[in-house]
């Protein structure tokens, strides 16, 4: 529990560093950073959705590498099994006896980058799904805590179709944000070439610790929040209900299927977060309007209508925030 | 409460108090816009439809409305919440709302919250951040309907004229209602009366009453009061006791519009005590002698009349001979002509200014009984509008002055702006002949809007009277002839009969039917019927 507002400040101050040292080694994309150094202190994982070379691998690196967690990154392919994610016992010889050794996968790591995952087999996904719910991985009779703090960041690639095996939506929801890492300014893009062709990379250092986060949680849930805000969070989420009264025509019209109950607890514990790091000690509306976007639009379900009339999750959003 | 919290809960009622006055201005606009646009529309169809209270409402309607709006925007003033999300939303990013709700809790992440509220709210000007403001196309319409209400207010036109008098009369119908039911309780009062007296009265009054309930215009009004106060004094005149006689004319009096000048009170003064001279006989109770001889008595200091003075004594000891008590009849007779004839001069005077003679006017018209007793009926006629009176006379059918009798009332020419003054009185013994100015012009109850002079000359309508043939010593209502008779040559037009001017004699005929409706108790649907004719008759 923070003490006073002095300690409230270096909490602050931490994160900003925190930010801006990841700035160092990834050009432009400052919105992706703030939001997965967000979902990274309220305890999420992060679907990144971008076009090949945009950076999302070697911004995981800089996150992990600032923050001086363990990061592993699985490559996901069709032939990938189960246990090569979450490891498997090893037959292994102890003593002259042949006994059975749990060899941890690449799960076991504070960051985990799942590049492409939707290339994997829906029974390999089902088994990063589990642990990034549970937080555990279960092989054989064994469960296995996963180390705190943890948290998956998975990657899509957009543009390939064929052959990959799209998430379902009930997985969808378990990612506390999705991303889109939009292809860089023309200005960036020079920059990005003149940091990794023409010099070397940049160094980065470590500005908090795995502690520091888990302590920044607690500080983030004991934010508070008022009324009117949490009333305005809630809308928006009952808002994405067709099936639902009095909800605004454009839900009627282009989406099937709204956004769960976990949306909600999202939308609130990122909104603090943020606000957090605006150095206030509330939340405010404009908190909720900015998260709202990577909070919703991997979790409401848009009907054939608005795919026919262009209309995007990221529109209909914005329509339901003006709305209010 | 700590400090912090109550600073905060302070502050957010000063931002209450600001936007709960834009809500009053904004609303009180709303509603004076809506006040003076119903004011306007009441005041238009007022121009075209008599309506008496159109300003008040109309002026009642702009203040309601104004008062609504300022009513409204108390009511709706903005919650506490309300007013700190007011704030909020000038870049304090619900730090107010958030403190106003962490009012108590006192954890350090809330104290916190509530410092860094603090810190930013302090330097806040809240009549800067919440300036009053006014729409100016709101506060153009509502000066605009304001400034037609106003303009349509003071047009005048003929609608708002006719709703004036509408309410007038109305208003003097309930005056007169009023009067008439107050005459009706006195008559139940009255001990002199016997009961059967009281019930014709009274279903006089009430006819009298129902009467003016139809009134629906001027006209009808003062003919309608006009009928109430012959009657009354009719039957005051025809009352035997100088008491009930008194009290009936007291009734009379009071039904009157207005007041009576004091001519004519010492003319009605002295056509009672005549009446009472004519009563007194050996069986006159004492009483009744001591007040007919203080009545004389105060007449007579009055008129400055020695005859009248000196009688009052004898008639109290019961000492006046039949020549004496002649002498005073002819001597009250005399004073109450002059007393007439004072009243209608000062009444014509007053025209003659030209006044608007709006009250009744007094015909009077002179009735030579039989025998020989006049009957002075005071009767009111029409609002004369250019303040003339028109008068008549009748004179003696028998050409007679009944011995001791008072002179036929002679009536006056009618000239365009003058009153007819008090005429001649007749001369003449019991048997001599009774000649007369015939009065011209409308009589009863009626009235010459245009007070032309009515030259005997001219040819009025001619009638017959049909069928009758006149005795040697008759007279009739005429022209004085050549020879200063009154006299009318037998023989006539193709019927055998007297040909007379209708001018002349309209007036007896219109009084004469007057008198035989009510007194015969016709059904008031016929009385009105024979009065409108012969009203419009003598138009």
């Amino acid at each position: 529990m923070v003490q006073n507002e002095q300690e409230m400040q270096q909490i602050i101050d931490t994160v900003l560093r925190c930010e801006a040292e990841i700035g160092k080694a990834i050009i432009g994309q400052k919105g992706i950073i703030r939001q997965m150094i967000i979902a990274i202190l309220t305890d999420g994982n992060v679907l990144l959705e971008g076009v090949p070379g945009v950076g999302k691998t070697q911004m995981v690196k800089a996150i992990a590498r600032s923050m001086n967690l363990a990061f592993s990154r699985i490559q996901f392919t069709p032939d990938l099994m189960p246990a090569d994610v979450t490891g498997t016992n090893l037959i292994v010889k102890e003593d002259g006896q042949n006994k059975f050794k749990f060899e941890a996968g690449p799960i076991f790591s504070n960051i985990v980058l799942a590049d492409e995952i939707n290339r994997a087999t829906p029974k390999t996904q089902s088994a990063l799904l589990e642990a990034m719910q549970e937080k555990t991985v279960t092989v054989g009779k064994q469960t296995y805590l996963l180390p705190k703090p943890f948290m998956v960041l998975a990657t899509q690639n957009p543009i390939e179709n064929e052959g990959t095996y799209p998430l379902p939506e009930a997985q969808l929801d378990r990612f506390l944000f999705k991303l889109n890492v939009r292809f860089p300014a023309k200005e960036e893009l020079k920059e990005i070439v003149n940091l990794t062709v023409n010099r070397q990379e940049a160094t980065l250092s470590p500005v908090m610790t795995a502690d520091d986060i888990l302590r920044i949680r607690q500080v983030i849930y004991d934010m508070p929040i008022a009324d009117a805000v949490m009333d305005y969070a809630m809308n928006l989420v009952y808002n994405t209900h067709p099936e639902l009264k009095d909800v605004p025509d454009i839900t009627k019209k282009y989406v099937s299927n709204g956004a769960s109950p976990r949306a909600a607890q999202a939308i609130v514990k990122t909104a603090k977060a943020r606000a957090l790091m605006e150095h206030r000690f509330n939340v405010s509306f404009e908190d909720i309007q900015y998260v709202a976007f990577p909070v919703l639009r991997h979790r409401m379900i848009c009907n054939f209508e608005a795919l026919s009339d262009n209309m995007t999750p990221d529109k209909i959003i914005a329509q339901l925030l003006q709305q209010q | 409460m700590s400090h912090s919290d109550l600073f905060i809960k302070k502050f957010i009622q000063k931002v209450r108090r600001r936007m709960t006055e834009q809500k009053v201005l904004q609303y009180g606009m709303y509603g004076a816009l809506a006040g003076f646009t119903l004011a306007t529309i009441v005041s238009v169809i007022a121009l075209m439809v008599p309506w008496y209270y159109a300003p008040l409402i109309a002026s009642i309607g702009a203040v309601v409305g104004v008062a609504a709006g300022i009513t409204l925007g108390i009511v709706k003033r903005p919650s506490m919440e309300k007013a700190a999300l007011g704030l909020d939303a000038h870049g304090f990013q619900e730090r107010l709302i958030t403190s106003y709700q962490l009012a108590g809790k006192e954890d350090s992440f809330s104290q916190m919250q509530k410092a860094d509220t603090i810190r930013r709210v302090n330097q806040v000007q809240i009549r800067k951040t919440f300036p009053l403001k006014v729409r100016w196309q709101l506060l153009l319409a509502m000066l605009g309907t304001a400034a037609a209400f106003v303009i349509i207010s003071f047009i005048p036109t003929a609608a708002k004229a006719q709703a004036q008098e509408y309410h007038e009369i109305a208003r003097q119908v309930d005056e007169d209602i009023r009067k008439v039911e107050d005459a009706i309780e006195h008559v139940e009062k009255m001990e002199d009366l016997s009961e059967a007296e009281k019930e014709t009265m009274i279903s006089s009054l009430e006819e009298a009453k129902k009467e003016l309930q139809e009134v629906s215009n001027a006209e009808d009004l003062e003919k309608a009061r006009e009928r109430l106060t012959v009657k009354m004094t009719q039957e005051a005149n025809q009352a035997e006791k100088r008491k009930v006689r008194e009290e009936l004319q007291t009734l009379s009096d009071a039904l009157r519009e207005e007041p009576k000048s004091e001519e004519e009170q010492l003319a009605e003064d002295l056509a009672d005590l005549q009446k009472d001279l004519q009563n007194l006989n050996e069986n006159t109770s004492a009483e009744d002698r001591q007040a007919i001889a203080g009545e004389m008595q105060r007449l007579g200091q009055m008129t400055g009349n020695q005859t009248m003075k000196d009688g009052a004594a004898g008639i109290r000891n019961n000492t006046t001979s039949g020549e004496q008590l002649q002498n005073l009849q002819q001597a009250v007779s005399g004073e109450q002509q002059q007393a007439q004839a004072n009243a209608q001069q000062a009444s014509g005077e007053q025209n003659n200014q030209g006044q608007n003679n709006q009250g009744n006017q007094s015909n009077q018209t002179a009735q030579n009984t039989p025998n020989g007793q006049s009957n002075q009926n005071n009767q009111n006629g029409q609002n004369n509008q250019n303040g003339q009176n028109n008068q008549q006379a009748q004179s003696n059918p028998n050409g007679q002055n009944a011995s001791g009798n008072q002179n036929s009332q002679t009536g006056q020419n009618n000239q365009s702006g003058q009153n007819g003054s008090s005429g001649q009185s007749g001369q003449g013994s019991g048997t001599g002949s009774g000649q007369s100015q015939a009065g011209q012009g409308g009589g009863y109850n009626t009235g010459s809007n245009v007070g032309t002079e009515k030259d005997p000359s001219l040819t009025g309508q001619m009638i017959t009277i049909p069928n009758r043939e006149l005795q040697d010593n008759e007279n009739l209502d005429g022209k004085i002839n050549a020879a200063g008779s009154g006299t009318t040559q037998k023989g006539g037009e193709a019927w055998a009969g007297t040909s007379v001017d209708y001018q002349q004699v309209i007036g007896s005929y219109t009084q004469n039917a007057y008198n035989k409706v009510e007194n015969a108790n016709y059904p008031s649907g016929v009385q009105n019927i024979v009065k409108s004719y012969f009203d419009d008759l003598n138009k």
